[in-house]
């Protein structure tokens, strides 16, 4: 490994994509499992993921550095480029709130802690056809 | 400059809730969060939440501390939380319990 790849991840933006698509459509077959905590567990990862390839954009680089491979949304969002878009409308704002009151990475550890209450709650923030923040973030990445 | 930030949103939380007269506050948390010039809002009133929708009564907030505030590119509020105090004990658990 030479120095540049150790600064940042060998996947490229590309393969990040991929891998948001491959995420999504097991989100969607976990929810259809009725399997609310992993949903949930697996709707944060496809925040994490969309911010991280929001972080290459708004860089212009190939490849995320490992710096930003860290769990942390606000972070990742302030990073990204999309902050004051997101901030400036509330029904974004409100939606990034959801997920990043809501979702941990300690969630891994939990057994079956949601509800399907608190799972629709946060697939709406996420994916509401108007002001979903994923459906926002798929126009602009 | 924080804790300048930190009153601010305080005192206009306070003007807000005078607005609305049903409203009687419990506790008002602003919380820095660790990025600068960016506060988690947590407003929680001991009566005249429970008959107001929470997505309007955040909504409400929303606008009215963006007025108040300057429309500042400033000052950002990344979580913002309007809660009856039964909803903010289920929170409290929640926030302990990551998301129950």
């Amino acid at each position: 490994m030479n120095i540049l790849t150790d600064k940042v991840i060998a996947e490229d933006v590309a393969t990040l994509r991929q891998a948001y698509q491959l995420r999504q459509r097991e989100y969607e077959a976990i929810r259809a499992a009725g399997e609310w905590s992993g949903a949930v567990m697996h709707a944060g990862m496809l925040v994490e993921l969309a911010l991280k390839i929001a972080i290459c954009k708004n860089m212009d680089v190939p490849h995320l550095p490992k710096v930003f491979q860290i769990h942390d949304l606000k972070l990742l969002l302030y990073s990204s480029g999309l902050r004051n878009v997101v901030m400036n409308n509330p029904d974004l704002q409100r939606n990034f709130g959801i997920i990043a009151t809501r979702w941990s990475m300690e969630l891994r550890y939990k057994g079956n802690a949601i509800v399907k209450q608190n799972f629709d709650e946060v697939d709406q923030a996420l994916f509401d056809a108007s002001t979903g923040l994923l459906t926002f973030f798929s126009t602009v990445l | 400059m924080k804790r300048v930030f930190i009153e601010k949103i305080k005192n206009a939380i306070q003007e807000w809730a005078k607005l609305h007269p049903a409203v009687e506050l419990a506790s008002v948390e602003v919380n820095p969060t660790g990025l600068p010039d960016d506060f988690d809002v947590i407003v929680v009133a001991s009566k005249g939440f429970e008959n107001w929708e929470q997505t309007e009564r955040e909504n409400n907030l929303y606008w009215f501390l963006r007025k108040k505030l300057g429309d500042s590119d400033i000052v950002k509020i990344t979580v913002l939380l309007t809660l009856t105090e039964e909803e903010h004990e289920k929170y409290e658990i929640s926030r302990t319990e990551p998301y129950v």
